[in-house]
């Protein structure tokens, strides 16, 4: 099947549904359409495509349209759609698996913010073996390159006495970021059976950057 | 003076709430004749019909009007009330107080005001009325079943379990109808020849059974219980009794490329055939516009190859008559080829082909011996062809479209479509399969989750949205339609495309109608008495039907149906006489000039011309007369007599000039 776009034709890839089936462990399949996430999701001005779409697309094999799509990085995993879907699939689960999909292949420029932020919490956890909020804000700010942003909220927080300017490490700090590590450097399940590694980075036209250091969502 | 009771009903407060109903029956109480009148809360309750009895008894009365509500709910009950009491049940009157006045007005006291008037002229009718008495018809028990697929044959089997003699009456060569054309059935994957052929051979050896392949029902006289058909069974050219079906004669036939009609044009067929191994009779006939002796003259070779002399080129249509009590009509349905989206092409690309095509292509005794391949690359000598790798389901080709097709959803695609997936993909578990739907509608026991199991176990891609156009592009054909999921636009490239066109109703089930005096719908469906009360019925007593005729069903509702109308028949032809309705039209023949006004008229051609011969003069002159087992009371005749000899009873002039005159004068 293709998809006529106005200025691209998508032509969908029959196995698609079936990786994301796998790696988000729901079947994507049984969605019937009824809408009721859409019904109830809160996100769902922030989104160009609706999550019942985003369902309808993988079903169809249509990737390039579901992971270049800006409702995948929205999704606030609130788990609203996945409380109420009458089939039992949790959006949640298919919404990140999306994500992580378009995260490998360096496919961020729907949501570089997001992603930035996604990257920017990992490397902090990945050095200290937990979160450092201040730590995380600035490079969040830098990828961005919107120091200003959130200055006043981040004042009021200090002043409460929510943010520690000391950055605190865990025990097993090595041993967190040797799993995240391991994580990101695993070959993905792939329907062609080649390492889909080196294919994704060669895919999204970027130097492949070390796992954990940024795929070039910071522009 | 008469003696006229007169019984107003408060319906609860359905009458009360807006008449004041005490006052209609004091005011009753004074019109000239009534010797007794009151009121009660239910006059239809056990209380209240006692209360009538035991006035007509008390007060010796001798007509009795009832004010309540209309008399197609309560006539028959207060009718055999009265009736219970000694009273003739045509001196039973009812003015209809509730659905006339107290439903639809809201001032009560003009609301009492008009109450009061019907129930005066419901008073001055039944004053007039004479007693009028069912007369006893008697009952041939014997029924005709015309149609010999599922519905038919279970009609037949039923009736002739139940002890009465059955004629099954069936156009084509052999019993089996659509089903036998089928490979599988939703949702249980039964296959069906295997549940339907035994049945099949139940029909042939029911003692209670006569069966009449390649015959049709020519007319029908008579009215309920006492109806005579005449079937033409038609020049088979082939000996029914001695034939054993050895297959001789087709095998040496030389006319070998008929479209056959069993494989949906699908596959060939010989001049003399036999449409499927499994057909019963077991007997072939022979096509008399392809065959080359019956068309020039020449060839004989069935006849040379017929161990048993079976042939007979000089074989012609016989006509018979059948008394009969009853009729069972399960003439089927019609399946559309096709034709109506011009932008589908189809008959132009032979990958291209219909939801029955397909049924014939999946089973194994089908033209391609079961193998699925793009009709296109088919060799018929070796046997093979190129499989599809991408196939493309379009479902509602016809149906649910007002302007170019038909309006209503033909219930049974959506099913057998997901039905045709599974089995595709069962035969071919890489190919793609794709279904464009507007809606899926599985309303039926283990349907919804028939369709579920398709679209997950078996990964049917259900497309929603109709398909603009199919066009051939190099070796396949590129599918362009919509996701309106996505409200976008789609291209596929299918190596086979299937239609689910529509049911329709038969062409020639409107000739028959007219022929049984049925009624048909605006697309020649068959209209039962009531859509969902008297469902096997029909508006001619002792017709029945079963089956797609009425509309498009699937299998189980066309058993059920075909044992409804079986149920009907056995009940009816299980009475040692009938009662007819005495309420019909009287044509006084003394005053009939012979215009025949009437017989035009008559919607129930219940009305024929008969001459007569005057006692004295032994002049001889032709007049109206009434059938009284047809006719239906309806009046049309007594409206159109321009002598006025034409009278209905129980609404004769006198009754209904009295009525009106207490509302107008």
């Amino acid at each position: 099947m293709r998809l006529l776009e106005k200025d691209k034709t998508i032509e969908s890839e029959p196995d698609f549904v079936e990786h994301i089936s796998e790696i988000s462990g729901e079947d994507v399949r049984q969605c019937y359409q009824c809408g009721k996430c859409l019904a109830g999701c809160p996100m769902v001005e922030e989104m160009d495509l609706t999550p019942s779409q985003v369902m309808r697309a993988v079903q169809a094999g249509l990737k390039d349209l579901v992971l270049d799509s800006h409702t995948i990085w929205c999704c606030a995993g609130c788990e609203t759609c996945a409380a109420r879907c009458p089939k039992g699939i949790d959006l949640c689960h298919v919404m990140k698996a999306l994500t992580s999909e378009a995260f490998a292949e360096g496919r961020t420029q729907s949501a570089p913010d997001i992603a930035a932020f996604h990257r920017s919490f990992l490397d902090t956890v990945s050095v200290l073996g937990r979160n450092y909020e201040l730590g995380m804000m600035g490079l969040l700010k830098l990828r961005t390159r919107n120091l200003l942003q959130d200055v006043a909220l981040g004042m009021k927080l200090f002043a409460r006495g929510k943010l520690n300017l000391i950055p605190e490490y865990i025990k097993g700090n090595a041993e967190v970021r040797r799993m995240i590590r391991q994580v990101l450097d695993q070959p993905r399940p792939d329907r062609t059976g080649v390492s889909p590694v080196t294919t994704t980075h060669e895919d999204a036209g970027e130097t492949p950057a070390p796992p954990g250091h940024g795929a070039g969502e910071a522009r | 003076m008469p003696r006229t009771g007169v019984f107003v009903c408060h319906c609860g407060t359905n009458i009360a709430k807006v008449v004041d109903c005490p006052r209609v029956a004091e005011e009753a109480g004074k019109l000239p004749g009534v010797a007794f009148a009151t009121d009660y809360t239910y006059m239809c309750s056990g209380p209240g019909q006692d209360l009538i009895a035991q006035a007509i008894q008390e007060h010796n009365l001798d007509s009795v009007v009832v004010a309540s509500c209309s008399p197609r709910l309560h006539e028959p009950t207060f009718q055999r009330c009265v009736e219970g009491a000694g009273l003739n049940p045509y001196l039973m009157e009812m003015a209809n107080i509730r659905e006339q006045v107290s439903w639809v007005h809201e001032d009560k006291s003009e609301a009492t005001e008009k109450a009061m008037d019907l129930v005066r002229s419901a008073v001055a009718k039944v004053q007039r009325n004479q007693p009028l008495t069912r007369k006893e018809l008697p009952v041939t028990k014997r029924a005709v079943v015309i149609g010999g697929g599922i519905a038919g044959i279970q009609a037949a089997l039923d009736i002739a379990d139940a002890g009465i003699e059955v004629i099954l009456v069936e156009k084509s060569p052999s019993i089996g109808g659509r089903m036998s054309q089928f490979d599988k059935t939703f949702p249980t994957l039964d296959c069906a020849a295997c549940i339907l052929t035994p049945k099949m051979v139940e029909v042939a050896s029911n003692p209670n059974i006569r069966l009449l392949t390649w015959s049709e029902v020519e007319k029908v006289d008579g009215f309920v219980g006492n109806f005579e058909v005449t079937i033409r069974k038609k020049a088979r050219y082939v000996d029914v009794d001695a034939c054993v079906g050895c297959g001789e004669c087709w095998a040496k036939c030389p006319v070998k490329t008929i479209p056959s009609e069993y494989d949906a044009e699908l596959g060939p067929r010989t001049a003399i055939y036999r449409p499927f191994p499994q057909a019963v009779p077991n007997v072939p006939v022979i096509d008399k516009e392809h065959c080359i002796y019956l068309t020039k003259g020449r060839c004989g070779a069935c006849a040379k190859a017929c161990p048993k002399q079976c042939i007979n080129y000089e074989d012609q249509d016989e006509l018979i008559t059948e008394q009969v009590g009853a009729l069972v009509v399960a003439t089927g349905f019609d399946v559309e080829g096709g034709k109506i989206y011009g932008e589908y092409g189809y008959g132009e690309h032979p990958d291209l082909i219909t939801g029955l095509q397909l049924e014939r292509m999946i089973n194994v005794s089908g033209p391609t011996g079961g193998h699925i391949v793009r009709p296109s690359t088919w060799d018929a000598k070796k046997q093979e062809g190129e499989e599809p790798r991408s196939i493309v389901f379009i479902q509602c080709c016809g149906s649910r479209d007002p302007e170019k097709g038909v309006a209503y959803c033909s219930k049974v695609c959506c099913m057998y479509t997901a039905k045709h997936a599974l089995l595709l993909k069962e035969k071919l578990p890489n190919a793609q399969v794709y279904i464009f739907y507007i809606d899926i509608r599985a309303g039926g026991k283990g349907y919804e989750e028939f369709i579920d199991r398709v679209r997950d176990e078996f990964q049917a891609n259900y497309v929603r949205g109709r398909v603009s156009e199919i066009v051939p592009e190099g070796d396949h054909l590129l599918v362009r339609g919509a996701d309106t999921l996505l409200g976008r636009q789609v291209e596929i490239d299918a190596d086979l495309v299937v239609l689910a066109t529509p049911l329709l109703a038969r062409t020639d089930v409107k000739e028959l109608a007219r022929k049984m005096n049925i009624q048909t719908d605006k697309y020649g469906f068959l209209t039962e008495a009531h859509p969902k009360l008297r469902p096997a019925e029909t508006l001619t007593d002792g017709i029945f039907l079963a089956g797609g005729c009425i509309f498009p069903r699937d299998i189980p509702e066309s058993v059920a149906s075909g044992g409804a109308a079986a149920a009907k028949v056995v009940d009816l032809l299980s009475r040692d006489h009938l009662l007819s309705e005495p309420v019909v039209s009287m044509i006084d023949v003394d005053l009939c000039q012979g215009c025949l006004t009437c017989v035009r008229v008559c919607p129930f051609n219940a009305i024929e011309e008969v001459e007569i011969e005057d006692p004295k003069t032994h002049e001889k002159r032709k007049v109206a007369q009434v059938n009284e087992g047809l006719c239906k009371g309806c009046g049309t005749c007594a409206a159109a007599c321009p002598s006025g000899c034409a009278n209905l009873a129980g609404f004769t002039d006198e009754e209904v000039l009295a009525e009106l005159d207490t509302l107008c004068l």
